[in-house]
């Protein structure tokens, strides 16, 4: 009788949950105008700042946009890490028939298959920012790695005299923006053969895994006055520092607020001097005013290339001023000046 | 002819009772092998750096300390039965650490907001129990499910923006004697706590029953349920716990937070010579076996090794001590 009992519960529940997640299904569903231009943004995770900027800085482009005019939505979904997830959230746009998809790539084959039936249903693709696929038909927008690595390693020469001893600490292993970033600094590093990695980390991109894994090594690190990371490992590195009682070394920051605010308090206290060099997330407003171009039938290049910005202390004392630890700093990047730098850059 | 039942006591172990030395029950201990296994990653690390250094292994403490407290969450929930997982041991580490983080009860108030997360814990450790008690759902299945749920509480939580937890709490987990952080030595004194409790409670000697023979428990009076619902409680609350002293130590969240302790739990509790099959803890063979994982992987970046051969190397360190564990109970049969 109990085990009856427990069975009808249970399916009573179930059936709930199921009616639960159907009707929230529903109620989110698109909404379909004439005239409004609908941009499904395919987000690879949530999880850190840098993901964030670039969803505010997607989500400022629409609004400047809707400020002069056009009617712009974002329909945003979230893959959490997931690259078959992904595939499943780029059919379901194209089946809700989005104007545009601009999506943040989590694997550089997987994907293809949707995004040919993307396209072929009428519905550019560009992917931007976490990384390319090898498929031909996807607009890309992405940064020249190439121009981080010469920003980045030529502030740390110039400021060290070209010699040192680095902590190299990378990013997400496996992933190719993570590869592209590594060879960029090791091409800019060619230059200043005095400068010498003695000692690599992969940070994951995340500042507690970054803080844990330099800590685990310090003890035994010989004397380190540089370290390179991948923009989201400065504050976990300088933290490792700190609690083992040493200096922290010389090392570029990355656009989050914990980063900025770490900048400001070392400045504050000692003197310390450092710029933050980082992928911009701004590259989200970009991405956004280019699918606008693109619909309105302005002829848009398959590859573009989204500026490095240098944002120095100055900055952070005025334009950034007053950033929460959960912020992340973003250039905004307006639709007549995506026109005239990026579409139509030479 | 009448059906009898007899109710006969045999001895637990049916060989003759031989003298044991003490030093030969000592090397039978099941941790025995994780501590041989740290004490040689040490020398290792030694050998490549050219200098022994005990700040090395306390450095490395600290992380397999936080380590440790995942994997005897996941412990006492792997022990109350054969195919007990926690998955949502991840999700609720990083549920935890935003709870803290968030400062729900007013921005320094540090104690309202631990409070609150321990609560937090608690409760997703009560969801786990509801669902696998009262629903009937296997506890991987129930667990896979709730931890969804949670990460979609975390999503919502995570719009909210968060700051340092700083303040004394901070502090005190940074402060250094002797060589030992602060948060260390509280993670040790939460281990010795949970020692406690699994050894030496009613509830703890409870767990341990139904976990090795569930029938038996039952007809000797255990209460499946309410068991079920302290050993995931204690899982939430652990894992939680976990969550604030991350948050507070490292000074930031990030959704990702809890993402590397779910098989990391595991392999942790498998290292330190506990049984898969349940019935059987050992607080401290988790943290050996958290201990060696954690110089393990200092090691082999140390070594310089590529990053595939890294992940291959661990793997075959979870894989290797599984099968020496099975080897050992087989031969104890």
């Amino acid at each position: 009788m109990r085990r009856g009992n427990a069975k009808r519960r249970a399916v009573m529940v179930g059936g709930l949950l199921l009616a639960a997640a159907f009707a929230g299904a529903m109620a989110t569903g698109p909404v379909m105008a004439e005239d409004k231009i609908t941009i499904g943004v395919a987000m690879p995770f949530q999880g850190n700042g840098w993901q964030k900027g670039f969803l505010a800085a997607a989500q400022w482009a629409a609004a400047e946009l809707n400020a002069k005019g056009k009617e712009v939505e974002l329909s945003v979904v979230d893959a959490a890490g997931d690259p078959q997830t992904q595939i499943q959230q780029i059919n379901n746009l194209t089946l809700q028939g989005v104007d545009f998809i601009i999506l943040e790539p989590l694997s550089d084959t997987a994907l293809n298959g949707a995004i040919d039936n993307a396209v072929n249903a009428g519905i550019p693709v560009l992917t931007t920012a976490l990384g390319s696929v090898t498929d031909s038909k996807a607009v890309d927008l992405q940064f020249d790695y190439d121009e981080l690595g010469e920003k980045y390693v030529s502030y740390i020469a110039e400021r060290t005299g070209g010699k040192g001893n680095a902590l190299n600490i990378r990013g997400l292993a496996g992933n190719a923006a993570e590869q592209a970033i590594q060879d960029a600094y090791v091409k800019a590093l060619t230059k200043y053969p005095d400068i010498k990695i003695v000692a690599e980390v992969y940070g994951d991109w995340n500042q507690s895994v970054a803080q844990q894994r330099v800590s685990a090594i310090l003890p035994t690190l010989p004397d380190v006055n540089i370290i390179f990371s991948q923009g989201v490992a400065a504050f976990g590195a300088a933290q490792a520092f700190m609690s083992a009682g040493r200096d922290v070394p010389l090392q570029i920051y990355g656009f989050d607020g914990v980063d900025a605010n770490l900048l400001l308090e070392l400045n504050a206290k000692s003197g310390y001097q450092s710029v933050a060099i980082n992928t911009d997330p701004g590259i989200g407003s970009v991405a956004v005013n280019v699918a606008v171009a693109k619909l309105s039938g302005i002829d848009v290049p398959m590859k573009m290339i989204s500026p490095i910005p240098t944002i120095t202390l100055e900055d952070l004392k005025t334009t950034y001023k007053g950033m929460a630890d959960s912020d992340i700093a973003w250039v905004k990047y307006d639709y007549d000046w995506t026109l005239a730098n990026v579409i139509h850059a030479k | 002819m009448m059906s009898q039942s007899t109710i006969t006591t045999t001895p637990l172990d049916p060989r003759p009772e031989t003298p044991v030395s003490s030093w030969r029950r000592l090397l039978v201990q099941s941790w025995m092998g994780a501590l041989v296994a740290a004490v040689a990653l040490w020398l290792l690390a030694g050998w490549v750096t050219g200098s022994l250094s005990l700040s090395f292994v306390l450095a490395n403490a600290t992380i397999a300390g936080f380590l440790t407290l995942a994997g005897i969450a996941q412990m006492a929930v792997i022990a109350s039965g054969p195919g007990n997982f926690d998955l949502s041991l991840p999700y609720v580490i990083t549920f935890g650490a935003y709870v803290m983080s968030a400062g729900f009860l007013g921005q320094g108030n540090i104690l309202g907001s631990l409070a609150l997360t321990l609560m937090a814990g608690a409760l997703a450790g009560a969801l786990n129990a509801l669902l696998i008690v009262r629903l009937r759902i296997p506890a991987i299945v129930a667990t896979l499910a709730s931890g969804y749920i949670i990460y979609s509480l975390i999503v919502a939580i995570q719009s909210g923006g968060f700051s340092r937890v700083g303040g004394l709490f901070e502090a005190t987990l940074r402060m250094r004697i002797a060589g030992l952080s602060g948060v260390l030595v509280i993670t040790l004194l939460t281990l010795v706590l949970v020692a406690i409790v699994l050894s030496r409670t009613v509830f703890g000697l409870q767990l341990h029953a139904m976990g090795q023979n569930g029938e038996a428990a039952r007809l000797a009076g255990v209460r499946r349920g309410w068991l079920i619902l302290g050993t995931f409680v204690l899982s939430g609350v652990l894992g939680a716990w976990l969550g604030a002293l991350l948050a507070t130590y490292q000074g930031g969240v990030s959704a990702d937070l809890g993402r590397s302790y779910l098989l990391g739990s595991v392999a942790a509790v498998v290292v330190g010579g506990t049984r898969i099959t349940g019935g059987v803890t050992s607080v401290f063979g988790t943290a050996l076996g958290a201990l060696v994982l954690t110089l393990a992987q200092s090691d082999l970046i140390l070594l310089q090794l590529s990053i595939g051969a890294q992940y291959v190397i661990q793997g075959l360190i979870v894989l290797g001590t599984v099968c020496l564990v099975a080897a050992r109970s087989s031969n104890n049969r």
